[in-house]
């Protein structure tokens, strides 16, 4: 199934590519793409596995940009 | 506000005082860059640019160049507010393209008037749109007569007036008075939902320049940070140059180091190019294809609905040993299955409740007629080639227009003339493409010669094929995209020439509010059923491709440019820091005069 949040405070192009790819490496993320300009995150991943995958996804992207939320639309 | 106060004063003071009131200046001005470096250390992100900039400024402060360090800091800090400005307003200004979105629909159910999402109404169901509500879901209007503001669809800011028995499609505003409409499919089958998604995924669909950006970026980086270290290092060893002179410069690098610039820029304009595009009711399925358009030299237009109105009306019917409304209404019958502009003008010029049980066996000839049996006769619906393969003898000349022939039971029993009005536009669309930059322009048509020369010597396009099957017309337009230079673009309506559309480097469907398959098979979709939009839709596309290139040279000439001065010598941080933030503001004030496009490119 496919799940969309809103992520905020994303402020550089490069660090949403660098979040994108991060997002797409986690265990069970099928397919990831964050549109920097719409503000969008969009996963792909087994229903079961979305509350892992969910918290992993603020756990890698808060490396790259500290103050990183998201919430799902 | 307190780093730059402190700043300003540091200059009133000598010696350890101001070093100190400048460090602390610093210190306020970047202790958040500072910290957020040091925590990408420990991540192994070390070609980040708060990293970058900590390990520029620590370096300054070590060279004891304290003012320096603080007002990188200072001027970094700033931009990136700038930067977050800009975005910001970027963004705002994108979401508002999405303001089509209905956010509720008043139902009626058991006499009762619920608001619900529009996500909960079944097909079916009567809404009622009150004016100045936006329609929620494609429908029919039930009762009531008014007028809508589609400009937010088509970018046609005109109303248009809508009477019961009207099709009205979602996300059109009600102007005048109250109507009931009754819901033809669920909001997700809605016109609004299916441009949405379009929109959406538009950005999903990257451009090869977006695509040779990222890469770009990947590598720019780290490159520049190795040219940094080599350059504060291998002076001093290799030419025993003085180390800190060295280092100074190679600080210049670190600051300049963010691709930053060029990485916003890029789909900013692409999707302000996109954003532009949908104002005026142009959908650009996505930014590949908005690059494709850019590149487009030549364009090939379908005659029927495109360049012509495609409402056919019936001008003549000439008869043999039967009377003109059974003639009609036997055609109507044949044709009654068939999505063909002429076979609908047929079907309405016939005008009666028609009881299609009494056709069976209907066979469809493209681009020749239709086959059937009706009441039990073989009936044959077509142009002058069907009737020859059927030897069936038309003892007279062909006529300029548009001719149906009728046999029944392999006897010729007559014909229906119908004529097509030029769209507005279409005397002007040739010499407007070849001022865009257009090199040929080709007319492709089902029709036979007498007819297409007629539309041909008001439009005047470079060559007419016509007579043309389906799949000749995929042929032709395979042979026209190897055919020298450029890009080919095919405008059709979509509905009989899909596979045409979607074979071109561009397909462009017309008019195809509401019709699917031109949605699906169509790159760009021109909502407005205008021809002018077509010209526009490439304006608008060399016109972002334009901005993206000016943006790549700028930001690299800049940045290569500082450089290679601060290899020089001329090792300025204040030139440093304008190629960084300076450029990138540069950079996305430029992608957003794509936004702002409103009326007309020129």
């Amino acid at each position: 199934m496919i799940k969309k949040y809103e992520v905020l405070e994303i402020d550089c192009a490069v660090c949403a590519g660098k979040i994108e790819d991060a997002v797409k490496k986690i265990d069970g993320v099928k397919n990831a793409q964050l549109s920097f300009i719409m503000q969008i995150l969009t996963v792909e991943a087994d229903e079961k596995d979305f509350p892992r995958i969910e918290k992993e996804i603020v756990k890698a992207a808060r490396k790259t940009e500290r103050n990183f939320e998201m919430s799902e639309l | 506000m307190i780093a730059a106060a402190l700043f300003v004063l540091s200059f009133f003071f000598d010696g350890y005082v101001s070093i100190s009131v400048l460090f602390a200046s610093y210190l306020i001005a970047g202790y958040d860059v500072l910290w957020g470096a040091v925590r990408k250390i420990f991540s192994g992100q070390i070609f980040d640019e708060e990293f970058l900039m900590g390990l520029a400024t620590v370096g300054a402060v070590l060279l004891k160049e304290f003012s320096e360090a603080a007002i990188v800091m200072i001027l970094f800090q700033t931009g990136e507010l700038f930067q977050s400005i800009a975005v910001g307003k970027s963004r705002k200004s994108i979401k508002a393209l999405m303001k089509i979105k209905p956010d509720y629909a008043t139902v009626i159910r058991n006499g009762e008037e619920l608001r619900v999402s529009p996500e909960e109404v079944e097909n079916d169901e009567i809404i009622l749109v009150l004016p100045g509500e936006k329609v929620a879901l494609d429908g029919v209007i039930e009762s009531g007569n008014t007028s809508f503001d589609a400009s937010s669809l088509t970018g046609e800011s005109m109303p248009t007036e809508a009477f019961c028995g009207d099709r009205v499609i979602s996300g059109m505003v009600n102007l005048d008075s109250p109507v009931k409409i009754r819901v033809s499919g669920s909001y997700e089958e809605s016109t609004v939902a299916k441009i949405l998604r379009l929109v959406e995924t538009s950005s999903a669909y990257k451009s090869k320049s977006e695509k040779f950006i990222t890469k770009f970026s990947r590598k720019y980086t780290p490159c520049v940070f190795v040219a940094a270290v080599l350059t504060a290092f291998l002076p001093p060893l290799i030419f025993s140059q003085p180390l800190l002179v060295w280092v100074r410069r190679a600080l210049v690098f670190l600051v300049v180091s963010c691709p930053c610039a060029l990485v916003i820029s890029v789909p900013l304009t692409f999707f302000g190019g996109i954003g532009a595009a949908s104002k005026k009711g142009i959908l650009i399925k996505g930014a590949n294809h908005l690059e494709t358009l850019a590149k487009v030299e030549k364009v090939a237009f379908d005659k029927t609905g495109t360049l012509t109105e495609g409402g056919f009306s019936v001008t003549e019917i000439s008869t043999q040993d039967i009377s003109e409304g059974e003639l009609l209404e036997i055609t109507a019958l044949a044709e009654s299955f068939s999505t063909h502009p002429i076979a609908i003008s047929i079907v309405n010029a016939c005008g009666k409740a028609l009881d299609k049980e009494r056709v069976t066996d209907v066979i469809n000839l493209p681009g020749n007629g239709i086959k059937a049996l009706i009441d039990g006769k073989s009936v044959l619906v077509g142009n002058r080639k069907l009737m020859q393969s059927a030897s069936i003898d038309l003892n007279f000349s062909e006529e300029a227009g548009t001719t149906v022939y009728i046999a029944i039971d392999g006897e010729y029993k007559g014909s229906i003339s119908l004529s097509d009005k030029l769209k507005d536009g279409a005397e002007e669309i040739v010499p407007l493409l070849k001022k865009t930059g257009v090199k040929q322009i080709v007319m492709l048509t089902g029709d036979n010669g007498s007819v297409s020369e007629k539309v041909g010597k008001s439009v005047n396009p470079d060559k007419i094929y016509s007579s043309l099957l389906p799949q000749d017309k995929v042929s032709i337009a395979l042979n026209l995209k190897e055919e020298g230079r450029g890009k080919l673009a095919f405008a059709g309506d979509g509905i009989n020439d899909a596979p045409v559309l979607s074979c071109a480097d561009v397909g462009i469907a017309m008019g195809a509010l509401g019709s699917d398959a031109a949605i699906e098979s169509a790159d760009v979709v021109i909502m407005n059923d205008s021809l002018f939009a077509v010209a526009e839709a490439i304006k608008i596309s060399r016109k972002t491709l334009r901005i993206v290139k000016q943006n790549i040279f700028i930001s690299l000439l800049i940045k290569f440019g500082v450089m290679f001065l601060s290899i020089l010598g001329f090792d300025n941080m204040y030139a440093a820091i304008f190629a960084d933030v300076g450029v990138m503001i540069i950079a996305v004030l430029n992608a957003m005069r794509m936004l702002s496009t409103k009326n007309g490119v020129s």
